[in-house]
């Protein structure tokens, strides 16, 4: 350091200053530069949105393959959705991804309970939460009894 | 610049290495890095080539992987072996490098000049875990198709980038063969790369801490230390050999992403804290959900974890109590974790 202060030619500028000045300009350069390539290749990366499905009616099944009390999980444009035969009777759909972080949850016939694998949430047939750390109440999708076929309306 | 004997010397590589072979490294701490740097290369060189190898056979789309792999299990010769190989590396990493920061904590070797080494080790140690998990992913099996929903729903948890991250690691709503071949590249591209610049800066710390001159006690890099590391290495792949060959890991059959149940699954045991802690947790802390909250709070503890020499420049004791006690957190959640 004291070497580079002997051979500056304008010994009276004060060489540290300058460098710091230097050394600031250079990082902003590159922090500019590295931000500027970031950016475009964050958009590149986010895949275009798709259109999505509009309000449509998909049939899961017949009323008589469903017995009280019981649920099967449908995939509906590659959402599951659990489709519920009441235990007084009766149906209901609920989007089958626990509101906590996205697991498939199922349906649990002797605790009349939807409940989630992975960090014990619980919910009730009507979709609220009973326990665990879920925030929310599953989303409920209508359904629609049409001569026998159970059909599940999304959008 | 050279010093007069070694400015005969008819390459620089030879120099650099004759140099190196001269260092003196203390029998404490210099030879404890020593050794714990010699197993952690002879994991990485293991991962690195049968990682290569497996991806000589691996397809990476939902239709394709898990067949693929199975392929590789069942007809390739020696593919169990490879397969059990980079397995078992990659789970022997974590703990060697989880090692080798505690250590590291247990004796301050973060405080200046030494916070570059810390923060490489510590993010070594984190690429290791990420390494693990994105591997997990690869064989599309029932279990990989739910933690890349399920690991995509934490990273969507983070504040700001969450929605993003989660957006560029499936490229879509749902995991897809767009997923597949992100998680590829991360695990054998991206993750591999940030690794190899905190490998050789630990390396050029290394060589610059090393003194040339010896002190009581200190042995020779060559032989002595590189002898102990060579034996102690030898004695870690023989273990890696036979683990390898008697407990090859399970490979699951491939499930539909809309309807693979998490049910009868555990988490990998290097997660089994953070999820205890989901499980744990209420609906709701300080009004926000509870997962965003930990999950923020856990990005945060590790990012002050790797980054704590810049908050703790004086290496006080206090600072050195609670990386300790961070650790023996991680450590005891773990434990607690796999034996609920």
């Amino acid at each position: 350091m004291t070497d580079d202060a002997r051979t500056d030619p304008a010994p009276d500028a004060t060489p540290m200053a300058r460098r710091t000045l230097l050394d600031l300009a250079l990082g902003a350069t590159a922090a500019g530069v590295g931000l500027l390539t970031l950016l475009p290749a964050v958009r590149f990366a986010t895949p275009p949105a798709q259109p999505t499905p509009g309000a449509s009616g998909s049939v899961v099944g017949r009323r008589e393959e469903f017995s009280e009390n019981s649920a099967r999980v449908v995939s509906l444009d590659g959402e599951p959705v659990l489709v519920l035969a009441l235990p007084g009777g009766g149906f209901r759909a609920f989007v089958a991804r626990c509101t906590h972080l996205g697991c498939v949850v199922s349906y649990n016939p002797a605790r009349e309970q939807i409940e989630c694998p992975c960090h014990g949430g619980r919910f009730g047939c009507d979709g609220r939460v009973l326990a665990g750390p879920p925030p929310s109440a599953l989303r409920e999708l209508p359904v629609v009894v049409r001569r026998d076929e159970v059909m599940v309306v999304r959008g | 610049m050279e010093p007069p004997d070694e400015a005969a010397d008819p390459t620089p590589i030879r120099a650099l290495l004759r140099r190196l072979a001269g260092v003196h490294v203390s029998r404490g701490d210099g030879l404890t890095f020593v050794l714990l740097a010699a197993v952690a290369t002879l994991l990485m060189a293991v991962e690195a080539v049968t990682g290569v190898l497996l991806a000589l056979y691996y397809r990476p789309t939902t239709a394709d992987a898990n067949d693929s792999v199975r392929f590789v299990v069942t007809e390739v010769e020696y593919g169990g072996l490879v397969r059990s190989l980079h397995y078992w590396g990659a789970q022997s990493l974590i703990v060697v490098l989880g090692a080798a920061v505690a250590w590291a904590a247990l004796r301050r070797a973060y405080r200046a000049p030494h916070a570059l080494a810390w923060i490489s080790a510590v993010t070594l140690a984190v690429l290791a875990v990420a390494e693990a998990f994105t591997g997990s992913l690869l064989p599309w099996s029932h279990r990989s198709v739910v933690d890349a929903q399920l690991s995509s729903s934490l990273a969507a948890q983070l504040p700001l980038v969450g929605p993003l991250l989660r957006g560029l690691m499936l490229g879509g709503p749902q995991p897809n063969d767009l997923s597949l071949v992100r998680i590829l590249g991360l695990h054998a591209g991206a993750l591999p790369m940030v690794a190899s610049i905190c490998i050789g800066a630990l390396g050029l710390h290394a060589a610059g801490c090393a003194p040339r001159h010896p002190s009581a006690g200190s042995l020779l890099l060559s032989p002595h230390a590189a002898l102990r590391a060579a034996a102690l290495a030898a004695v870690v792949a023989i273990a890696l050999l036979a683990l390898s060959s008697l407990l090859p890991p399970h490979l699951g059959a491939s499930a539909e992403a809309a309807r693979a149940s998490a049910a009868g699954l555990r988490p990998s045991w290097y997660l089994a804290f953070v999820h205890q802690m989901l499980s744990a947790a209420p609906p709701r802390m300080i009004g926000l959900p509870s997962a965003r909250v930990l999950v923020t709070a856990t990005a945060l503890g590790v990012a002050t974890l790797a980054l704590f020499p810049l908050f703790d420049r004086r290496a006080s004791r206090a600072g050195q109590v609670a990386v300790l006690v961070a650790l023996a957190a991680i450590v005891g959640g773990t434990i607690r974790a796999l034996l609920h």
